[in-house]
């Protein structure tokens, strides 16, 4: 799974997530893609259980780029737990997405193989996606 | 290569407001610069650049017909990037270049893969392409729709660099001549495939049961009695 090797600072704030994502919203390096329509979290888990739907899907052919990377951590505080005491634990990774991200890339394949692969993605991840092309963003 | 007339209307408002109430109206805010010229804020109708954009590709040459400016027989404007919304894809905002005809200019000049190639087509092979454009130094004019390149006769494990790319004449490639634009790489076998996946779904699945003990002691600071604060 994707995460940091090591971080500067073991707990970050939550943030917010307005706008929409301004970078790494072209398909840059394969010929499709799958873009974010709405902010979320992306867990490192989603984000690995999506690439094995994508690979597995398409077989023995393409190539897959993952343009997301899990760096902020999230923490967590034990069930049952008083009030206080402060802030909980780091329990996983997370990538912060907003609309317009394109999160997968893929090549080397059909465009009708592409689009099962990512389709099959998007049902690991928690927010809508939109499958796009090289060719029809300009 | 011949010029493409392009109407715009020169723009005295500027800033964020009076950009949105242009998009409103169906214009595209934009600015024109280069050759020493002052910079000059312009609109152009969206309907205009959506037909320039869309249909004959990139590196125009465009003849801007913008009042108070006058027309040069020996220089063009190109288009030097389209501000796009990252989900809609709409125009934002459009930056036009002045260039001189007769100077030597860098461009962005996509592929033309031509051909098939029998590492594909026979043995199962997937076409990994490095490089969709490559930078060429040329005149205005002689910008190049494509440059072609065959992947006929190639097979796993083939690659074509700057170097095989075709000499045209009038045209320089800018890249070092090693770099690779495309090569043929061998698909994973089914045996390695299955094995892979299974790998995978097995680590994905570990990690999910007892991973996160392994994963929150690796997380735990040597200072952890320093953190947490007292309530």
């Amino acid at each position: 799974m994707l995460m940091p090797k090591r971080t500067k600072y073991r707990k970050h704030h939550r943030g917010r997530m307005r706008g929409k994502s301004y970078r790494g919203c072209n398909v840059d390096f394969g010929d499709f893609g799958l873009m974010a329509l709405e902010p979320s979290w992306i867990t490192s888990r989603q984000i690995e259980a999506a690439r094995i739907a994508m690979t597995r899907y398409a077989q023995r052919g393409g190539k897959v780029w993952i343009r997301i990377f899990p760096d902020k951590p999230v923490t967590k505080r034990g069930q049952e737990m008083p009030m206080g005491k402060g802030k909980g634990a780091p329990e996983y990774f997370v990538a912060v997405v907003k609309p317009g991200r394109i999160m997968f890339e893929m090549a080397g394949v059909e465009p009708e193989v592409a689009r099962e692969a990512m389709r099959l993605a998007a049902h690991k991840l928690p927010i809508k996606t939109q499958f796009v092309t090289r060719e029809e963003q300009d | 290569m011949e010029l493409v007339q392009l109407k715009v209307e020169p723009r005295q408002e500027t800033g964020k407001s009076a950009a949105r109430r242009a998009r409103a109206s169906g214009s595209i805010p934009g600015v024109v610069y280069g050759l020493h010229r002052d910079t000059q804020h312009l609109s152009v109708s969206e309907s205009d650049l959506h037909h320039l954009t869309s249909g004959a590709g990139a590196n125009l040459l465009i003849d801007l017909d913008l009042a108070g400016v006058e027309r040069e027989s020996s220089v063009a404007a190109m288009i030097k990037v389209v501000q796009r919304d990252p989900v809609t894809r709409a125009p934002l905002s459009v930056d036009f270049q002045w260039v001189s005809l007769t100077e030597l200019i860098v461009v962005e000049v996509p592929l033309d893969i031509l051909g098939e190639a029998p590492g594909v087509e026979d043995d199962g092979g997937v076409l990994d392409q490095s490089l969709h454009t490559v930078s060429v130094q040329c005149l205005p004019t002689a910008i190049p729709s494509s440059i072609p390149i065959s992947i006929d006769g190639m097979h796993i494990g083939d690659g074509r660099s700057i170097g095989d790319l075709p000499e045209i004449e009038g045209i320089t490639y800018m890249q070092e001549t090693d770099q690779v634009v495309l090569s043929i790489v061998a698909p994973i076998s089914e045996a390695q495939l299955e094995t892979r996946t299974d790998e995978e779904l097995e680590s994905l699945v570990d990690l999910e049961v007892g991973g996160e003990v392994e994963e929150a002691e690796r997380l735990k600071p040597e200072e952890e009695s320093g953190e947490g604060g007292e309530a």
